[in-house]
This record gives structure tokens, C-alpha cells and sequence, in this order.
């Protein structure tokens, strides 16, 4: 704990030292050259350590949301499997906790080093927020977060109440310091008109501020969910009893489930975002859904689609665990074909989500002969698109109904999952990690090229929107990277020592 | 759920209806005269189809552990990573060529406009994009033969068009045809996502086409729509006008210059045989 809080204090005074010198230093320097690393470009360079950065906040932001539910569900319930998850999921977040910073600390090097001007006019332009609002949330989430940790088997018994609430400060403080950082993120893309008479309030109340708040803390607890699914299925792959095999079929069970109920609300909080984007500027619509960005989000529309098919593919095989399925009916027809019939409308779902208005990366060489018919052109358009999902999104709550229904008349056989479903849980994980890499590049790409958008042109080489290929090698490397990490870390906290423990 | 059935047993019947499915979305949007590329994808779909239904109806897996099951799970992450990027490799790709360029000219505008900056600078990175660029332009059109099969020769702007089309913007030269320098800026400022000019542009009804907007609106009246949106209303838009879908900022954006060759390209335009909707004035 120590280590860590030294860290964290290093950190920050390090970054207080860049926030104050960094101003004055290129007052009196105005053209100082910035760095570049030989064979690979600036922005990959700041690209790649924000992305790795985010990943890992998103983390150890999102799961101390559900880990407090899962302990106060445990509390209540007294039901021991909760507290066992929360706790886990907690071991593994400190340790994430560290990456968190470590990945925080090398993302403003490189941006001091490699965009210098840029970094001085948004520490500037931010003070209060980078120099004392931040570095003071870090420290109390730091702090929180080791006490929640090293009292979980003090405060016990009629003292765990006050452990969730130690809990709950924790997320009080992280959704605090997730608003602090969002306002420089999102003035970026949506900064205030003018700015010479803009506030700092303005600047941080900026048009997209809240719907990047919102979408960070829904996507946050999604991705937690799936992570925690990870973590459950190769705790399940390593397990040796029945009874760690019933436990982690079951962690994984609940891990899926925050992740898809998370997931159900995305594509809402996703298109307030958008929404706000096009109020700011109608011309970012189009650079998103029908230029330079538009086939990102027909990949996005794959993995999204992909996603739903998997997750509800694990509700599948966690049905063939309860035993007695076979014979509940709904409306009177079998409970397994009216599933069967689910998938049918999920893939017509994810047919109409994906389809695009037509197959050109920009309307500057779009021709009818990509195009879609012109009688066909509403598939491509919103009410069609909105009903897609709710299509996807409807189907997924009614198979878990199905689900709650078939449990009350059969058992759950806890460890008899079929083994493929821990892939599944994998691949959920994977793809929630890549498709957040995919669309985070969207969102910082929509400045086009500007730093700032509108004020703060980017007349760096590498200022034009890179091809798809480009970014979809570059996400695939961040997600391996980070699923490393990740997967160093379950081993180090869950594996090392657990027969040992076991033993003694 | 589904007993003991042997693999040929579980896909027979499932092999079948997605080929009649595949089959049928093939011919009918043949029919209503889809392009190739969405009939394959409709055919795509039916596969993703057959798979999603084996899946379902599979056998339970046997279980993996110690190494077999670190090796299951690496090959898993190689599987992912190569289809994730194989996708984002085989969708259509946009060219950096085009937005390189305008990034070339909006450095050339800040060379002219602050002479401090020393010319050799400027140069070496004018060179250095050019080298960037052949050497993206040679992948793109590698790429684009591994996928198609066939050569990318004759589609878009040669690699010599491009050169010239970079040599002119570098040269830094004031522009000596008003018109051909409008369509510049008019490209540069991805007006078409918008708008259509000689059936080139966006597909979606957001703006109006413009192909003889040049007979019904003087250059003056078209440079007072371009900075202040709500100048005038083309005909037939008014839910589109009062959405406000054209941006605001081409004060912020766009120069004097840039103005006047942009309203002088577009007050050029006089094709009468393009229906082009009408000005109305509303200020």
C-alpha cells in the first residue's frame, strides 16, 4: 500500500511540476521542436498509451460500481458467493490499480514530450482542474480504495456496513474523478463559442460533457462485467473441485449478466453522444455515419451484433444447465424453439444494424453502384437502425425471462456449464475491449484535424483520419497488450498461492 | 437438449435452409436491383446464420486444462485478432491521400500567413509526407489488388495525378483560376457530404443539389449563405433549415479567399438539366 501511495504522490507532483513549467517554459520558447520516436509516428505513440491507459481505468472505475452491489447483495442476503466476488474482483482491481497509473504517467510524458504546445494550452486552459481538482481525487481514490481493500476482513459482521460504505465512497469519488478528466476530453471535441469569454465552468459544462459522462459510466460498468466474466472463466479452466467449478459457473454467470444488462443501455447513451456531436457541429453526422468514419461504425455494427449473438448464446448454454428445460413452454410452445426463434430475430436484427448505406469510405466517391437502392434507403436510416437494436435489445430480456422462469421449476446444475461457454465469456471480453478501442478512436477522431476542435488546429503530418485497416491493427495490438496485463494479473492475485492456501 | 446426434446430423438440415436462405436473398435482391457488394452480404448473413445455429445444437466440449488449455485459449486470441483485423482491413478503406492534401494547403495558407516560419522546415515536411504518401498510395493499391484480384489501376486519381495535385499545393503559388480553386475548397471542405454536383456526392437528403445553383443565385448571395446559414432557404428543405444541418462555422473556417473562389466555382454551375432546388431568401 505504501508503494502504491508513493507512487501516486510521485505522479502527481511530477505532473504538478509539468502543469506549472510547462506554461512558462514555451512562453519563453514558442517554436520548440517536439519529439519524435523513430519508426513510429507522434500520434500512435499518444494513442496507444491513452487507449492503454482508458482501458485500465475504465476497469478500476466500472467494477467498484458493481462490487459494492455485490456486497451490500451478500450483506443482505448473506449469501457468502457475493462477498467472494466482490472480494476478487476487488484483489484484482488493485492491482489494475497500479497499471492505472503507471499507464496515466506515461500518457502525459508522451504528450508533454510529443505535443508539447497543445499540452501547455490545455493545462492552462484547465488549471484548477489538472493541478489541484484531479491530483486531490486521485489521492482520496487511491487512499479509499486500499482501505476498502485491507479492511475487508476487519470490518465484518455488524461492521460490514460500514465496509459498503467505504464502498460507496469509493464510487462517489471515481465517478467524480471520471467527470473531472471527462471535461477536458470532451472540451476537445466540443469546446464553448467563444471561448475568449468562456468560463472555466462553460468549459468544463461544455455540449458533450454530460453525455460522456453518461456513456463512460455505462460502458465502465459493461466492460467491468465482462472482465469480471474473464476472470471467472479462467478461474473455471483452472479449477480442480466441484465446488470452485460451481462457484466460478456461477461468477461468470453474474459477470455476463452486469455486462448485457450494462450493454442494453449503450446504444441509447451511445447516440445522446452523437446527438450532441451533430447539435454542435451538423458536420460531424456526416464525417462519422457516411464519410471518413463511416465504416467504423459498420464495424461496429459487426461487433455489436457479434456481441449480442454471444451473450445470449451464453444464456443458451446456461439454460441447458437446469435441469426440466425441456419441458417448459411458453404460450405453449417449447421453451427451446421459442429461444431458437429469438436467434432468428437477432441475426434480422444485426442484418439491418449492419447494413450501411452504402460500401464507400467517403461520399466524395460515393456512386449508386455502392449505394443502396434508393427505394431501400430507409434500412440505412435511424428508425430503422433504432428499431434493430430494440429488436436485439428485446429478445436478449426475453430470454432471460425464459431463464428466471426455467429456474423456478428446474435446478441449476452450478459447474455443469458446457465448456465452450467459458470461451464465450472470453470472446465477450475480448470484443468489449476492441470495440472500446474502436470507438474511442472514433470519438477522438471526429476533432478531424484539430486538436481542439475548431480552435486548435493539428498541423502535424499526422493529422489526417487513418485508414480503418491502420486502426483495427492498432486495436487488435492495445486489446492482446491489455489482455496480457489482465491476465497476468488473475494469475498473480487469484492462481499464485491458491493451493497453498488451500492446504494450510 | 439434443441428445446424441452425430455432427452431419446437427448440419444437414441447417446446411440446407441457409443455402436456401442464402440462395434467395441472392436472387431477390437481385431483383430489386441491389448492388453485388450488398447481395454478398445478405449472403454473408445466411452463413453467420448456419454457424449461429450448429453452435447452438453442438455437443457439449470436452474440457481443457493445464497446458491444452493455455494453448486452446492462445489460438482463440489469435482467431479473434486475425478476423477482427482481417475485417477492418477487407471493409473499403478511405484514402489519407485526400485529407494529406488539405493539410498540406492549410500548413502552406499558415507558411504564407506567418513568414517566421523558416521555409526549410516546410520543405522537409512536404517531403517527408510525399514519401509517406507514395508509400501508403503503393499499399493501398497492393491492398486493394490482394482483396479484388485485380488491379487498382483506372479507379480514383493516379499516383501521378496525386503528384501533380500535391506539387500544386505545395508550390504555395496564389491561384491563378478562381474556379478550379473553388472546387478545391469545396473539397476541402467536404462539402459534399451534403450536397451533389454532376451526380457525385451525398446520397442522403441533408443539403440540396447544386448542379445549377449558379443560374439561380449570384456569387454574393451565395457567400452571405455560406457564413450566415440562415441567409436563405433552398426549396423544399424547410425541416432541414430549421434543424440547422449547415454549419455554422465557416466564419471560423474558411477564409475571404477561400469564400470568394468557392462562391465563384459555384455560381459557375449552370446545368439546367440537373433539378436544382430554388433559393428562397429569408433574411
Amino acid at each position: 500500500m505504501k508503494r502504491a501511495l508513493l507512487t501516486a504522490l510521485a505522479l502527481i507532483l511530477g505532473f504538478l511540476g509539468v502543469a506549472l513549467s510547462v506554461g512558462q517554459g514555451f512562453a519563453q520558447v514558442p517554436e520548440a521542436a517536439p519529439y519524435s520516436i523513430p519508426g513510429i509516428e507522434n500520434r500512435a505513440v499518444v494513442w496507444v498509451a491513452a487507449q492503454m491507459h482508458i482501458l485500465f481505468a475504465a476497469f478500476i472505475l466500472g467494477a467498484p460500481i458493481f462490487v459494492v452491489i455485490s456486497e451490500w447483495i451478500g450483506m443482505r442476503k448473506r449469501d457468502p458467493r457475493y462477498d467472494r466476488l466482490a472480494k476478487e474482483v476487488t484483489k484484482v482491481t488493485t492491482i489494475l490499480y497500479s497499471m492505472t497509473a503507471l499507464t496515466g504517467g506515461l500518457f502525459i510524458l508522451v504528450l508533454v514530450g510529443l505535443y508539447p504546445t497543445l499540452t501547455s494550452f490545455m493545462v492552462n486552459h484547465f488549471f484548477p482542474i489538472f493541478a489541484i481538482a484531479y491530483p486531490l481525487l486521485f489521492i482520496g481514490e487511491t487512499l479509499v480504495l486500499y482501505f476498502y481493500w485491507y479492511s475487508w476482513d476487519t470490518l465484518t459482521g455488524e461492521k460490514k456496513a460500514r465496509h459498503v460504505a467505504i464502498g460507496v465512497l469509493l464510487n462517489i469519488i471515481g465517478l467524480t474523478t471520471l467527470a473531472a478528466i471527462n471535461a477536458p476530453t470532451s472540451f476537445m471535441n466540443t469546446p464553448p463559442h467563444p471561448i475568449e469569454t468562456a468560463t472555466l465552468w462553460e468549459s468544463i459544462h461544455n455540449y458533450s460533457w454530460m453525455p460522456l459522462n453518461l456513456h463512460r459510466t455505462i460502458g465502465n460498468i459493461t466492460f467491468g462485467g465482462f472482465i469480471t466474466g474473464l476472470i471467472a472463466a479462467y478461474m473455471y479452466m483452472s479449477s480442480k473441485t466441484p465446488e470452485e467449478r460451481a462457484y466460478y459457473d456461477w461468477m461468470g454467470f453474474v459477470g455476463n449478466l452486469i455486462g448485457v444488462g450494462a450493454s442494453l443501455l449503450l446504444p441509447l447513451a451511445g447516440y445522446i453522444l452523437a446527438a450532441e456531436f451533430f447539435e454542435f457541429d451538423a458536420s460531424i453526422g456526416p464525417y462519422m455515419m457516411a464519410d471518413q468514419l463511416s465504416m467504423y461504425f459498420e464495424m461496429q455494427g459487426a461487433m455489436v451484433g457479434l456481441m449480442f449473438l454471444a451473450s445470449n448464446l451464453y444464456i443458451w448454454q446456461s439454460m441447458k444447465r437446469i435441469s426440466g428445460i425441456e419441458s417448459l413452454k411458453i404460450l405453449g410452445i417449447p421453451s427451446v424453439t421459442v429461444v431458437k426463434l429469438g436467434f432468428a430475430i437477432i441475426l434480422l436484427g444485426n442484418a439491418i444494424w449492419m447494413t450501411p448505406h452504402g460500401f464507400s469510405a467517403t461520399q466524395a466517391t460515393a456512386t449508386d453502384a455502392l449505394e443502396l437502392p434508393s427505394d431501400w434507403g430507409f434500412l440505412a436510416l435511424m428508425p430503422a437502425k433504432n428499431t434493430a437494436a430494440g429488436l436485439i435489445v428485446f429478445v436478449t430480456i426475453v430470454n432471460y425471462i425464459i431463464y428466471n422462469r426455467a429456474i423456478r421449476r428446474g435446478t441449476i446444475q452450478w459447474g455443469k456449464i458446457d465448456f465452450m461457454s467459458q470461451f464465450v465469456l472470453i470472446f465477450l471480453a475480448f470484443s468489449a475491449i476492441w470495440t472500446m478501442g474502436l470507438m474511442g478512436a472514433v470519438r477522438s477522431l471526429v476533432r478531424k484535424y484539430f486538436h481542439v476542435y475548431i480552435l486548435f488546429p493539428d498541423y502535424t503530418p499526422e493529422a489526417y483520419t487513418p485508414t480503418l485497416a491502420h486502426t483495427s491493427v492498432l486495436v487488435t495490438a492495445m486489446t492482446l497488450a491489455f489482455f496480457a496485463v489482465v491476465s497476468f494479473a488473475i494469475w498473480l492475485s487469484l492462481m499464485v498461492g491458491k493451493g497453498k492456501a488451500k492446504a494450510s | 437438449m439434443t441428445g446424441q446426434k452425430g455432427f452431419l446430423d446437427i448440419i444437414k438440415w441447417k446446411l440446407v435452409g441457409s443455402v436456401v436462405i442464402g440462395a434467395a436473398l441472392w436472387f431477390a435482391s437481385g431483383v430489386f436491383e441491389f448492388p453485388v457488394v450488398f447481395r454478398i452480404m445478405f449472403v454473408l448473413y445466411a452463413v453467420l446464420g448456419f454457424f449461429v445455429f450448429v453452435l447452438l445444437d453442438l455437443p457439449a466440449m470436452p474440457e481443457l486444462s493445464g497446458g491444452k488449455a493455455i494453448a486452446a485459449l492462445l489460438v482463440f486470441y489469435l482467431l479473434c485478432s486475425a478476423v477482427y483485423t482481417g475485417a477492418g482491413v477487407y471493409l473499403p478503406q478511405f484514402d489519407p491521400e485526400w485529407e494529406k492534401g488539405k493539410i498540406q494547403k492549410i500548413i502552406e495558407a499558415k507558411k504564407r500567413a506567418h513568414p517566421t516560419l523558416t521555409p526549410q522546415e516546410l520543405n522537409q515536411q512536404t517531403k517527408d509526407l510525399t514519401a509517406k504518401t507514395d508509400e501508403l498510395m503503393e499499399r493501398l493499391a497492393k491492398l486493394e489488388e490482394t482483396m479484388t484480384g485485380e488491379s487498382s489501376a483506372g479507379k480514383g486519381p493516379s499516383p501521378e495525378e496525386l503528384a501533380k495535385k500535391r506539387a500544386a499545393m505545395a508550390s504555395g503559388a496564389p491561384p491563378s483560376d478562381p474556379i478550379a480553386y473553388g472546387k478545391d475548397v469545396y473539397e476541402l471542405y467536404e462539402c459534399y457530404n451534403c450536397h451533389k454536383i454532376g451526380g457525385k456526392g451525398s446520397v442522403k437528403k441533408r443539403g440540396p443539389v447544386l448542379d445549377n445553383i449558379g443560374s439561380l443565385a449570384t456569387i454574393e448571395q451565395l457567400k452571405k449563405k455560406i457564413y450566415d446559414p440562415k441567409y436563405l432557404m433552398a426549396d423544399g428543405f424547410e425541416k432541414e433549415f430549421n434543424k440547422g444541418l449547415m454549419p455554422k462555422n465557416y466564419t471560423e473556417l474558411i477564409s475571404e479567399a477561400e469564400l470568394d473562389a468557392l462562391a465563384t466555382y459555384l455560381a459557375s454551375l449552370k446545368n439546367t438539366g440537373v433539378e436544382t432546388p430554388k433559393p428562397i431568401m429569408k433574411k
